[in-house]
C-alpha cells in the first residue's frame, strides 16, 4: 500500500461513529482526511476545502441533505463536475444504487467496511 | 481494541444515545397520531445509525435486531404500514430492546432473548401484514455480516451486466499496445487465458471515473497470479483524425488477456460498477486467439493508457514496464475528457442505448440543487464538556477576584471608595451576566430525561397491569446538565412508584367513576430561578389514615403523635417506609422514597406532597438551576466564617432569653411567635466552642432556618456578615465528607469557607433530642 499524503479524501457521513472510523482508516492509510456532517456541510467544506479534495466519500440516509443530492449537486459545479464520489452506505437496494449511479456515483462501498476495502476502493477511483 | 477506536466506540455510544432519543421523540410524535414525512425519515435514520455504527463494531446481536426493526420502519417510510396505536406500540416496545441492547453491548448486562425475539416476531409482523417483505430483508443478512476494522476486503459491489461489444467499424489497423508488467515477460499461457474487451461510454468520464480505474483492477488480478501478467491492446480504430477529435467523447476500446488463473468473476467485479457506463465482453479463449496479444509493443503504459483521446496529452504516454505494483503507485494527473457529453454514435452499442438515457439524464435534474432542505436546523457547534466546565471554573475565580477587590475598596479612603465601589458595582453585574451566560452554555432541556420516563410509565404497567399515560410538559426547560443528569433516578422512581402506588387498578378506577386509564403529568418550569419539577396523578391520593399506621408500626413516630396532613404525606420519605401491602415487583427492585428524598436533597432541592383522597398526588420537586454557584448568608460563629444557604433561612431576629427553655437533656428550644424548634448554637454543634453561656447568647443572633421537609430550627450564630454568591467546591472531592457541611467556597479575601448543610445540622440535632426525649414529633428529616 502506497503513502499518499498529498492526496485528500472528503468523508460526508452525519454519523460521528463512521466519522471517527473513516478518519482512523484514510489517515492510518496516509491519506488528509476532510469531513462534513450532512450534505449541506460537506458541500461547503467541498467548496472552501485549499487544496480541494480528490474523492469524495458520502453516505446516502443524512439529515438536511442526502447523499443522492450531494451527488448531484457536485456534479453541477464546474470544478468537480468530475471529482470521483463514492457512496459508503448500510443500503444495498438495487433501486438506490441505480439512483446514485444515475446521480453520478462513481462507486458503491457498503458499510461496515475494513480499511483495506476502502482504500482499494480510492484507489481504484483516483489512479 | 486500540484507543483510537475505544474513543470511536464511546463516540458510537454516545450517538446512540441521541439516536435512541431521537427515535422516542419520533415516535412519541407518532403515537399522537402525527405522521409527518420528516418524522417518520427520522425516526429510520436514528435505528439505520444505530446499525450502521454497530455493524462496524460487530455487535450481532445489536445489527439483527436493528435490523429488523429497521426493515418495518422502511414499510413504514415507504406508506406500506400505516401508524396505527398498535404498530407504533410495537415501536416502542421495539426501542426499550434496542435500547437495552446498545446497554448490552456497552455494560455487558445481557438481554433476556425471549423478550428480543418476541419484539422481533412483532416487527416481523409488521413487515409482513404490512406487505412490506422487500428483498431487501433479505439480502442483508449477508450484508451485515458485522466486519470488525481489521479485516479482509471488501470488494465493491455490483450487479453483473455482461455486455456484448459490438465490432466497431475499424478506419485503421489496431495498434496494438502491450501492458508489459513482468521483468520477464514471456508469452501468456495460450490456453485458458481470459480475454476481456472494453470500451468506455462517454458516461463513465462523466460520472468522474475513468478507464484507467478498471484497466488497473484488471493489473491488479494479473499482478494476484504468480508470475501473471497482462497483456493489453487498444483499439484506436474509432479515433478520428485529429482535427477531428472531441475530448469529451470516448473513442477508445481495450482488449485484455489475463492470465488462465483469473476468474470471470472477479473480472466482472471490476466492472460492476461501470457496468452501465461501458460495453465489456469476457471470453475464455481457447489458446489461439490469445497469442496475437503476446507479441505487442510496449508503447503505453498502463497507468496512461486511457488518457483518452490520446492526441490531447501526448505528455502521458511515457514509457513504463515496471511490475505492476509499482505501477500503480504512480499518480498521474490526466486529462479525461471534461463536459458531459451527449449519446455518441460511435459507441452505439445495443446496451448503451439505456445507459445513454440514463447518463443524459444525470447530471442536472432540476429538483437537484442543494437548496430545498427539508429541516431548519440550528446552527451549533459541539463543544468538550471539560472546556465549559474550565470556563465555568474561571468565571468562578472571577468572582471570588472581584469580591477581593470590593473588599480592599473598603479599606481606601471613603471618597475615592465612592467611585470605586460604582466601577465594582458594574462590574458585579457584568460578571452575574457571564455567568449566566456560562450557565447558559451548560443549560441542557430536561427533554431527555423526560422522555426516559416514558419507558418507565411502560414498563410499570406492563407489570403492574395498569394502563396509565404519561403527559410531558415543558420539556423545553433548562437545567445545568450536571443536575438534569441526576434527576434521572430520582423521576424514575417517583413515576414507578405514582404508577404502582398512585394510580389505582382499573376496577378501582371503574368503581370510583373514573376512566379505566390512569393518567401521569410530568411537568417542568421555571418558578423564581428554580426550577419546579411536577408529578402529578390522578389515582387515589395518600390514604394518610393508613400512611400514620404503618409509621407507627414501624416506630417512625409515636403512637400518641398528632401530626398534620402534610406531615403524614411526607411520613412516606421516612426512611424504611413502604405502604405497599405486597411486594410487588417495582417496590421489589425499587429504593424507597426517602433514598429519593436525599437525591434531591442533596441537589439542593426540596420536595412537597400534595394530595387529595380520592383525586390524586402531585409530587412538587424544586431545585437549583446549578450546582455550581449559590446565593449564601455570610456568618460568623466560633471565630469562623461560614456560609449558610439563602434558600434555607426563614428569618433572622434578635434573641430574646425568655423564650428559650432548658431541656432535660440540657438541649435548649425556643419558641418563636408560639412555635417551638430546636435552638441549636452553631459554634458547639460544630465542635467550634463549648455551649455558650448565657450571656453569650443574650448577644447572639438567631436565624430560622428550614430544612426540606419544612422542619425548622433556630441558629445561634454571632453575626450576619453579609450576603454573596459564592462558587461551590466540593469538599467530598478534595478533603471528606464533615457532617454537617456541604461544601466549601473561596471568600473575597482568598480564605476558605465552609457552606453549612442546614438539613444535616437540624437531623443531628433533634436526632440527639429523639433520643433523649419523647419525641412530641417525628421530624421527616
Amino acid at each position: 500500500m502506497v503513502e499518499k499524503k498529498d492526496l485528500r479524501v472528503l468523508t460526508i457521513d452525519d454519523s460521528r461513529t463512521m466519522q471517527g472510523m473513516l478518519r482512523k482508516a484514510l489517515e492510518g492509510a496516509g491519506y488528509d482526511v476532510i469531513q462534513g456532517g450532512d450534505g449541506v456541510e460537506g458541500l461547503d467544506v467541498l467548496k472552501e476545502a485549499e487544496p480541494p479534495p480528490k474523492v469524495i466519500i458520502t453516505d446516502i440516509n443524512m439529515p438536511r441533505m442526502d447523499g443522492f443530492e450531494v451527488i448531484e449537486a457536485v456534479r453541477k459545479l464546474d470544478r468537480f463536475k468530475h471529482l470521483p464520489i463514492i457512496v459508503l452506505t448500510t443500503e444495498s437496494d438495487p433501486e438506490k444504487k441505480a439512483k446514485a449511479r444515475a446521480a453520478g456515483a462513481t462507486g458503491w462501498i457498503v458499510k461496515p467496511f475494513s480499511p483495506d476495502s476502502l482504500v482499494a476502493a480510492i484507489r481504484r477511483v483516483t489512479a | 481494541m486500540s484507543d483510537d477506536m475505544d474513543d470511536i466506540l464511546q463516540v458510537f455510544y454516545q450517538e446512540c444515545d441521541e439516536q435512541l432519543q431521537e427515535l422516542e421523540r419520533g415516535l412519541a410524535v407518532l403515537a399522537d397520531g402525527e405522521s409527518g414525512q420528516e418524522t417518520i425519515n427520522a425516526v429510520f435514520r436514528a435505528v439505520h445509525s444505530i446499525k450502521g455504527g454497530a455493524a462496524s463494531f460487530g455487535l450481532d446481536n445489536l445489527v439483527r435486531f436493528a435490523h429488523v426493526f429497521e426493515s418495518s420502519l422502511d414499510g413504514l417510510r415507504s406508506g406500506r404500514v400505516v401508524p396505527t396505536p398498535d404498530v407504533v406500540k410495537t415501536f416502542l416496545k421495539a426501542m426499550d430492546v434496542l435500547s437495552d441492547l446498545v446497554t448490552e453491548a456497552r455494560e455487558g448486562t445481557p438481554v433476556d432473548p425471549a423478550r428480543i425475539a418476541e419484539s422481533q416476531v412483532e416487527l416481523e409482523a409488521i413487515i409482513s401484514t404490512g406487505g412490506a417483505a422487500s428483498a431487501q430483508a433479505d439480502i442483508i443478512p449477508q450484508d451485515f455480516v458485522p466486519v470488525p476494522m481489521d479485516f479482509e476486503p471488501v470488494p465493491m459491489d455490483f450487479e453483473p451486466v455482461p455486455v456484448a461489444f459490438e465490432p466497431v467499424p475499424v478506419a485503421f489497423e489496431p495498434v496494438p499496445v502491450d501492458f508489459d508488467f513482468g521483468a520477464d515477460t514471456q508469452a501468456e499461457p495460450a490456453t485458458g487465458c481470459l480475454v476481456v474487451t472494453f470500451r468506455p461510454h462517454d458516461a463513465l468520464y462523466e460520472r468522474g471515473d475513468d478507464a484507467r480505474n478498471m484497466l488497473n483492477g484488471l493489473a491488479d488480478l494479473a499482478a494476484g497470479v504468480p508470475g501473471g501478467h497482462m497483456t493489453t491492446t487498444c483499439d484506436f480504430s474509432a479515433l478520428p483524425v485529429f482535427e477531428a477529435v472531441d475530448p469529451l467523447k470516448s473513442y477508445l476500446a481495450w482488449r485484455v488477456v489475463l492470465p488462465p488463473e483469473v476468474t470471470e468473476d472477479s473480472v466482472t467485479a471490476v466492472f460492476d460498477w461501470v457496468s452501465d457506463a461501458c460495453d465489456v465482453t469476457t471470453t475464455r479463449e481457447d489458446g489461439a486467439q490469445a497469442n496475437p496479444a503476446a507479441a505487442l509493443l510496449d508503447e503505453e503504459p498502463h497507468a496512461q493508457a486511457p488518457a483518452v483521446p490520446a492526441p490531447t496529452v501526448p505528455d502521458n504516454v511515457v514509457q513504463d514496464s515496471a511490475p505492476v505494483t509499482a505501477a500503480r503507485d504512480v499518480v498521474a494527473e490526466h486529462a479525461h475528457p471534461t463536459e458531459p457529453a451527449s449519446p455518441v454514435a460511435s459507441t452505439a452499442a445495443p446496451v448503451s442505448q439505456d445507459v445513454h438515457a440514463a447518463g443524459g439524464a444525470h447530471p442536472h435534474p432540476a429538483a437537484a440543487g442543494g437548496a430545498a432542505r427539508k429541516t431548519e436546523q440550528q446552527a451549533s457547534i459541539r463543544v468538550d464538556l471539560h472546556r465549559i466546565d474550565g470556563l465555568m471554573d474561571l468565571v468562578g475565580e472571577l468572582v471570588i477576584a472581584q469580591a477581593a477587590i470590593e473588599s480592599l475598596s473598603r479599606r481606601t479612603d471613603p471618597a475615592a471608595a465612592q467611585e470605586l465601589m460604582q466601577g465594582i458595582g458594574s462590574m458585579q453585574s457584568l460578571t452575574r451576566d457571564i455567568q449566566d451566560a456560562v450557565m447558559a452554555v451548560r443549560a441542557q432541556p430536561v427533554r431527555g430525561v423526560f422522555q426516559r420516563m416514558q419507558r418507565v410509565v411502560r414498563e410499570a404497567c406492563s407489570m403492574t397491569k395498569k394502563d396509565v399515560v404519561l403527559t410531558l410538559e415543558g420539556e423545553d426547560t433548562e437545567v445545568d446538565r450536571t443536575l438534569v443528569e441526576k434527576l434521572t433516578d430520582p423521576l424514575t422512581h417517583m413515576l414507578r412508584n405514582a404508577v404502582d402506588h398512585g394510580i389505582e387498578k382499573v376496577e378501582d378506577r371503574l368503581a370510583a367513576g373514573k376512566p379505566a386509564q390512569g393518567h401521569i403529568l410530568l411537568s417542568a418550569g421555571h418558578r423564581s430561578g428554580r426550577i419546579l419539577i411536577t408529578i402529578k396523578d390522578d389515582g387515589a391520593g395518600i390514604n394518610r389514615q393508613r400512611v400514620l399506621e404503618t409509621a407507627i408500626k414501624r416506630g417512625i413516630v409515636a403512637p400518641d403523635a398528632q401530626l398534620t396532613d402534610d406531615e403524614i404525606n411526607n411520613l412516606i420519605f421516612a426512611p424504611g417506609f413502604s405502604t405497599a401491602a405486597t411486594v410487588s415487583d417495582l417496590s421489589g427492585r425499587g429504593v424507597g422514597m426517602d433514598v429519593v428524598k436525599q437525591a434531591i436533597l442533596s441537589l439542593g432541592g426540596r420536595v412537597a406532597i400534595q394530595s387529595v383522597p380520592g383525586e390524586g398526588t402531585t409530587f412538587s420537586l424544586s431545585l437549583p438551576l446549578t450546582l455550581a454557584v449559590l446565593d449564601g448568608m455570610l456568618i460568623a460563629a466560633g471565630g469562623s466564617t461560614m456560609v449558610i444557604p439563602i434558600s434555607s433561612v426563614v428569618e433572622a431576629m434578635m434573641i430574646d432569653q425568655r423564650d428559650v427553655y432548658v431541656l432535660p437533656d440540657g438541649g435548649n428550644v425556643i419558641s418563636i411567635r408560639g412555635s417551638c424548634m430546636p435552638f441549636i448554637p452553631l459554634a458547639a454543634a460544630l465542635g467550634l466552642a463549648q455551649k455558650p453561656s448565657d450571656e453569650d447568647i443574650r448577644e447572639a443572633v438567631i436565624l430560622v432556618v428550614e430544612n426540606e421537609s419544612g422542619g425548622r430550627a433556630a441558629l445561634v450564630v454571632d453575626e450576619i456578615r453579609d450576603q454573596t454568591q459564592v462558587v461551590i467546591k466540593s469538599i467530598e472531592k478534595n478533603y471528606r465528607q464533615i457532617e454537617g457541611v456541604s461544601a466549601a467556597t473561596i471568600l473575597g479575601d482568598g480564605s476558605v469557607s465552609l457552606i453549612l448543610d442546614v438539613s444535616a445540622l437540624i437531623a443531628a440535632t433533634v436526632g440527639r433530642m429523639d433520643k433523649a426525649l419523647d419525641p412530641r414529633r417525628g421530624m421527616a428529616a
